[in-house]
């Protein structure tokens, strides 16, 4: 009986922390969302600017005005590296990272023509 | 039970009550967040169809709540009416938020309407590009949007919404 009892305080201790990853995890969803649709909007405004990101330098985002939830969330942060495309200077790879907490990250990657707008 | 069990209990219990807690309201959160993206994504569509900005159309003028958007009204065959124009009216009143398309007379287009409710605030302005910001509870997506050059590109059965 008492290894019994002992053995549901070793079943409550690991549903705990199986809990934690759980709930981390959905915290972390939430702010890879958020994270996407930063990362969107500031590949929407390089795309029409597409030198406003000097090539080889990192940049730290957000580009243009302050973002209501990169003020809010200071422990995520996220920068632009722009590059050119298989060495064509018509063509820029748009390489846009935002971390997290425990190293998770988002990157989301554009290519842009920058001979025309759009 | 000795008091060493029943603190072990008490804590796991809090732990979890806690946990489950934190798992709900972000829950809640990540469902307003979709809520936003929702309304993100229709006035994107509708953007990616208009040609103009209006300032005025007859019997309406926009305010700090309204943005009107206009597009090349469409025939029966989904090809363009050049001269002809179909109006987008995105208006904000009282934590509402809704989207009315109003066809010109001889487009194939129809009177439709959607209407997001709870929306805490809802802010368009157009400065050179569209600065796009919504909230619903205290989530906030805040976006930029470019006027779409080449409304041609898009193939017929692309609706407004």
């Amino acid at each position: 009986m008492r290894n019994k009892i002992n053995y549901i305080y070793l079943f409550l201790f690991i549903s705990v922390f199986f809990l934690i990853i759980g709930v981390y995890l959905t915290i972390d969803a939430y702010w890879g969302i958020n994270c996407t649709e930063i990362s969107g909007s500031q590949i929407e405004y390089i795309k029409n600017l597409p030198f406003c990101v000097d090539l080889g330098k990192k940049k730290n985002i957000p580009l243009y005005k302050e973002n209501y939830f990169l003020k809010k969330h200071t422990f995520i942060y996220g920068f632009i590296i722009t590059k050119n495309y298989e060495n064509k200077s018509s063509v820029r790879e748009i390489n846009i990272i935002t971390k997290r907490p425990l190293g998770r990250q988002t990157d989301l990657i554009c290519l842009i023509d920058t001979r025309s707008r759009n | 039970m000795n008091k060493r069990k029943i603190v072990f209990l008490f804590t796991i219990i809090f732990i979890s009550v806690v946990l489950q807690y934190i798992f709900f309201v972000f829950t809640l959160k990540t469902i307003d967040l979709f809520r936003i993206i929702n309304i993100k994504d229709t006035f994107n569509k509708i953007l990616l169809l208009s040609t103009n900005i209006e300032s005025e159309i007859p019997g309406l003028k926009t305010d700090d709540n309204s943005f009107i958007l206009s597009m090349p009204s469409v025939d029966i065959n989904k090809a363009f009416i050049i001269n002809n124009k179909d109006y987008i009216i995105i208006n904000f009143n009282k934590l509402n938020l809704s989207f009315n398309l109003i066809p010109s007379e001889i487009s194939a287009r129809k009177n439709k309407s959607i209407k997001f409710i709870n929306v805490k605030s809802a802010d368009i302005k157009d400065c050179g590009f569209i600065t796009f910001s919504c909230s619903i509870n205290n989530e906030i997506i805040e976006s930029i949007f470019y006027m779409n050059k080449n409304i041609y590109l898009f193939p017929d059965n692309f609706k407004v919404f």
